[in-house]
């Protein structure tokens, strides 16, 4: 019994053999020793992902294209807000449906280019001229339909808050369109163009 | 007396009120593996101090003594590099005894043929060749008496220490020993 204490806490009698074979065996018993180097971690580098310029480019002309359509739809309602107003003023006449007419692009029998009507202008009158000159080419043969077409599109005049609300969806498309190319140049590698006449200049 | 009965007779060394601090040892080391994950360079120090005898004791047991002090850096830091894949915190011994037992059969898997110089040829010294015959009966007994009597007679660990940090029963450790001392002394000629 003591003999086996001993071979598994060595406590109780010690048996000779046991100590004598742990002695002998004493050279091979592990030397404390520096433990191993450790490895460095590696942190990992952040770089510039161009998957993350195109998310953002993405979300970007998203939201673009809501404020567009949005608009769009705002303008919709007010042409035709106005094209009921005038309806409305075609049946009673007032000085407002007579400049109107006045405005209205004249065809002419030889050109088939709609032909920009000089009249003073104001900031309205301007928005409205400009409308017209992207009309479709009428012929003469199809003047009749040409004239409906003409009557059923409603000037569009702006007010005040409209022509404001224009002028600002300009602006975020002109920014839109910098901001696009400067992504797509950024993705492509493309260097910038002014930075690179800049360059050359020096 | 028969084996078995003897085998029996050993289950009542068992020292039930070893197992409460041993619980609180396991949990240090939980501890301490925590902390190596979280980073913490000195705790992995500690848990070289701990364990490195265990590692030792077994791959000593299956590859030649020149080489064993390689194969322990070795399986250290394959667990510091795999330490977040150990699902049980708390077997921790057992794990790094695994990483061992298996680096040292990837050795000879590895490992070119060479032949060992004769052992007379740095001089004859009667203690080291009585030291080398010995650890050479010990790793010709089985498996898992070899371990467990090269923990205890090279390492110098007690039964119950060489339980804990494999995480045996201190049962079958003890039975282990026994079986292992009574072939072992039959193999070395030694008088029971």
């Amino acid at each position: 019994m003591m003999k086996e204490d001993y071979l598994w806490d060595k406590t109780g009698a010690a048996d000779p053999e046991i100590e004598r074979l742990e002695k002998a065996l004493a050279v091979f018993r592990y030397r404390a020793d520096e433990p191993p180097a450790l490895p460095a971690k590696i942190i990992p580098f952040e770089r510039n992902n161009p998957r993350r310029f195109f998310r953002f480019g993405f979300a970007f002309a998203a939201c673009a294209a809501l404020v567009i359509i949005s608009l769009g739809a705002l303008f919709q309602f007010s042409g035709g807000k106005a094209e009921v107003a005038k309806d409305s003023k075609e049946t009673n006449p007032s000085p407002v449906v007579e400049e109107v007419a006045d405005e209205t692009p004249v065809t002419q029998p030889n050109d088939s280019i709609t032909r920009k009507v000089e009249t003073p202008k104001r900031s309205v009158e301007r928005s409205f001229v400009k409308a017209k000159k992207s009309a479709p080419v009428i012929d003469r043969q199809n003047k009749l339909f040409a004239r409906n077409v003409e009557i059923k599109k409603p000037a569009v005049r702006l007010t005040k808050e409209e022509k404001y609300a224009y002028d600002q969806l300009m602006l975020a498309l002109s920014v839109t369109s910098s901001t696009f190319k400067k992504v797509k140049n950024k993705v492509e590698g493309v260097e910038d163009v002014t930075a690179a006449r800049g360059k050359s200049g020096r | 007396m028969p084996e078995s009965e003897m085998t029996g007779n050993l289950f009542l060394f068992t020292n039930t009120a070893a197992t409460a601090p041993a619980e609180e040892k396991v949990k240090a080391e939980a501890r301490l593996v925590e902390r190596v994950c979280e980073g913490d360079e000195e705790a992995f120090n500690e848990i070289y101090k701990i364990f490195a005898p265990l590692v030792h004791g077994i791959v000593l047991a299956r590859v030649p003594r020149d080489e064993a002090s390689d194969i322990v850096q070795e399986v250290f830091l394959s667990a510091y590099k795999n330490l977040h894949t150990l699902r049980d915190k708390n077997a921790l011994g057992a794990w790094l005894a695994m990483i061992a037992r298996n680096r040292a059969t990837e050795f000879y898997r590895q490992a070119k043929p060479t032949e060992e110089l004769p052992e007379e040829i740095g001089g004859k010294d009667d203690s080291k060749t009585e030291a080398r015959e010995i650890l050479t009966a010990i790793r010709a007994l089985p498996e898992t008496y070899k371990e467990t009597l090269i923990l205890r007679l090279v390492e110098g660990m007690t039964g119950q220490e060489i339980a804990e940090r494999c995480g045996l029963t201190p049962e079958s450790v003890r039975v282990n020993l026994h079986r292992g001392m009574k072939i072992l002394r039959r193999r070395l000629g030694i008088a029971e």
